[in-house]
């Protein structure tokens, strides 16, 4: 039997809420789970275990996850898309199983699909269409999909039928229906899957102005480690439907007490693993079918004679960078793994 | 903290619901229409229609029809006042392909994020189906009056309209109930084709009810278009009902009112299990 809050509890990393709180506790965030689960039918574990959430107001907080993780589970109780089966769940106050109506006159959510929107419409009468299904009066919703589409560089193309957009226009067009009735919460299922780095960066600028402009708290679930450091404020990582690690990003890599990440590319044998794991303050985050290693160092300088002196030749390529939060998310998936295999 | 959406604060008004009615009706209506090959469909099918109407016309023994019909003047009159109908009422069985076509469009759980009753949103899909079919029936009544010489006093045809109007809130009830089903069970398509294909034949919609063996006449009082076709074609052309008239329309309105009832009740059930089990966009 599986016991999630528990699990690191006797790692100096953990930083799991195990917290039970009351009704008026949970008001105080504009997201919050106690002992949220979920097992679908069928299912042999649950897909979302005794998740205890705390999400500020304002916050923009980043749920990170591998694939089947619980992520896109949570995203969906949270947004009253799917019934949990114990725990609750407040979103801005209220309660996701009983305030329905309440919850969803509350938030704006962007699904991954870019196949949600009616194609033989444009762009304006999609926006019209859900606009009404907010009970937005016209004339706001007018002036509303202007000001949005223009904000989104949208507004020449608002004639168009939306099955004539590019990727990257539907992506945005989602956005732009979740901030149609100007909601205190967003939420967002990869927001950038499938599309290119430019317009990844410029969806990851306008979110990031909206959110901290408009003081909104944002619910983000992603694949995109490089783009959640640079705009959340927190994140929690998930796997196998309990977080095992959460907290501000800097704190987090901080907490790995490793200051530089190195990728070594080459043909590495197991010895070879066992020797980088003997060298003096290295961190192995991941190594991949003995062609790449990829290790935390507290400053590589110091780490980089000693791996040359017992690889040698066999390091076909080297690169260095700054630990990010991508690494801390390796480290913490490797912790996790050793942890299932014990 | 509790601060609604800003711009999303008119919930619950009837202005909003209606407005909510319309936005779906109209943006299905072109998302249909602005298929060329629907539109075409549209205006072919009464024009093919008419033409086997009137070809089986000439072909069949009218004094022995009108006498198993209990009184019409012909074929092409009891085929088409019952077509309307029966055209009316398919469209509620094929409701299920408004939900099903949602879910594969992908388009469904975003509405489900909305605040809407779900009512609401099934109305304004269901309107823009039924002005096609109630227009393709109109059509059918009128070109019939002018091909055939359909006779009807104008008292008749308000009752009749008035009866059209009651059938229609009655399909929306079963409309309502298969597009629960459909949320459930997804596919439920096969089963919509199945029910049109039975019921265009035991329903009386073209063939007289009274010639059917008696378990066949039967199984088709429990159908409710029986009814629907039986008392809107004997209002409009003074054909004998199957039961007193009377009757036959306090049986539409018990239907209309219990079909609605539970379709509601079922939609709210189907829509809690697919929470539950996590189904609701899967196809």
């Amino acid at each position: 039997m599986r016991d999630c809050p528990y699990r690191y509890h006797n790692l100096y990393i953990m930083h799991v809420k195990n917290v039970h709180t009351t009704y008026g506790e949970s008001m105080n965030y504009a997201i919050s789970t106690e002992n949220l689960t979920k097992t679908y039918p069928k299912a042999k574990q649950p897909a979302v275990e005794n998740l205890n959430l705390k999400i500020r107001e304002g916050e923009i907080f980043g749920f990170l996850g591998p694939n089947g993780s619980g992520k896109t589970t949570t995203f969906k109780i949270l947004c009253t898309l799917l019934l949990p089966t114990s725990g609750r769940a407040y979103v801005n106050g209220y309660d996701v199983i009983n305030e329905t109506r309440n919850v969803q006159m509350s938030i704006g959510a962007v699904m991954e699909s870019e196949r949600s929107f009616y194609w033989r419409l444009t762009g304006e009468e999609n926006l019209m269409r859900f606009a009404s299904y907010f009970y937005i009066p016209i004339k706001d919703a007018k002036n509303r999909i202007s000001e949005l589409m223009e904000r989104f560089d949208l507004l020449q193309h608002k004639d168009k039928q939306v099955g004539k957009y590019s990727r990257g226009m539907k992506a945005k067009l989602s956005i732009i229906r979740a901030l149609l009735p100007d909601p205190p919460i967003l939420f967002f299922d990869e927001p950038w899957l499938g599309l290119d780095v430019e317009t990844k960066l410029e969806l990851k600028n306008l979110i990031l102005s909206i959110a901290k402009k408009e003081k909104k708290t944002v619910f983000l679930c992603s694949h995109e480690l490089s783009l959640v450091e640079e705009i959340c404020d927190n994140v929690a990582i998930i796997s196998k439907g309990c977080v095992f690690i959460e907290g501000e990003p800097e704190k987090l890599i901080e907490k790995i007490g490793s200051r530089e990440s190195i990728v070594m590319r080459g043909a590495f044998s197991e010895e070879d693993v066992q020797k980088i794991q003997t060298l003096r303050d290295v961190l192995i985050l991941h190594q991949s079918k003995k062609d790449a290693i990829h290790i935390a160092v507290k400053k590589a300088a110091n780490t980089l004679p000693a791996l040359y002196e017992n690889l040698g030749s066999k390091i076909e390529n080297i690169s260095v960078t700054n630990v990010s939060l991508e690494d801390v998310y390796l480290y913490f998936s490797a912790e996790e793994s050793k942890n299932e295999g014990i | 903290m509790k601060e609604y959406s800003r711009y999303a604060k008119q919930k619950g008004t009837l202005k909003g619901e209606i407005k909510v009615v319309l936005f779906t009706a109209i943006g299905d209506l072109k998302t249909y229409y602005r298929y060329i090959t629907n539109a075409m469909w549209v205006f072919m099918m009464p024009i093919g229609f008419l033409l086997v109407v009137y070809l089986f016309s000439g072909l069949i023994d009218q004094g022995a029809f009108s006498q198993a019909s209990g009184g019409a003047q012909s074929l092409a009159h009891y085929a088409l006042s019952g077509w309307a109908l029966f055209y009316l009422g398919n469209f509620s069985y094929q409701m299920g392909y408004n939900i099903e076509s949602e879910i594969v469009r992908g388009t469904l759980e975003p509405v489900f994020l909305t605040p809407i009753p779900r009512i609401f949103f099934i109305l304004g899909k269901t309107l823009s189906r039924m002005l096609s079919s109630s227009l393709f029936s109109l059509v059918l009544i009128a070109v019939g009056f002018v091909l055939f010489g359909i006779s009807g006093s104008a008292s008749s045809l308000i009752k009749a309209f008035l009866l059209f109007l009651l059938c229609m809130v009655m399909f929306f009830g079963i409309g309502v109930i298969m597009s629960g089903f459909s949320l459930r069970y997804k596919q439920i398509g096969s089963i919509a084709n199945m029910f049109t294909f039975i019921f265009q034949f035991v329903t009386g919609t073209f063939i007289p009810i009274r010639i059917f063996p008696q378990p066949i006449r039967y199984f088709a009082y429990c159908i409710p278009d029986t009814w629907a076709i039986d008392t809107f074609r004997s209002t409009l052309m003074g054909i004998e009902p199957l039961f007193d008239i009377g009757r036959e329309v306090m049986l539409l309105i018990i239907l209309a009112v219990t079909f609605n009832l539970l379709g509601y009740k079922v939609f709210q059930h189907f829509e809690r299990k697919t929470k539950e089990d996590g189904t609701l966009s899967l196809y």
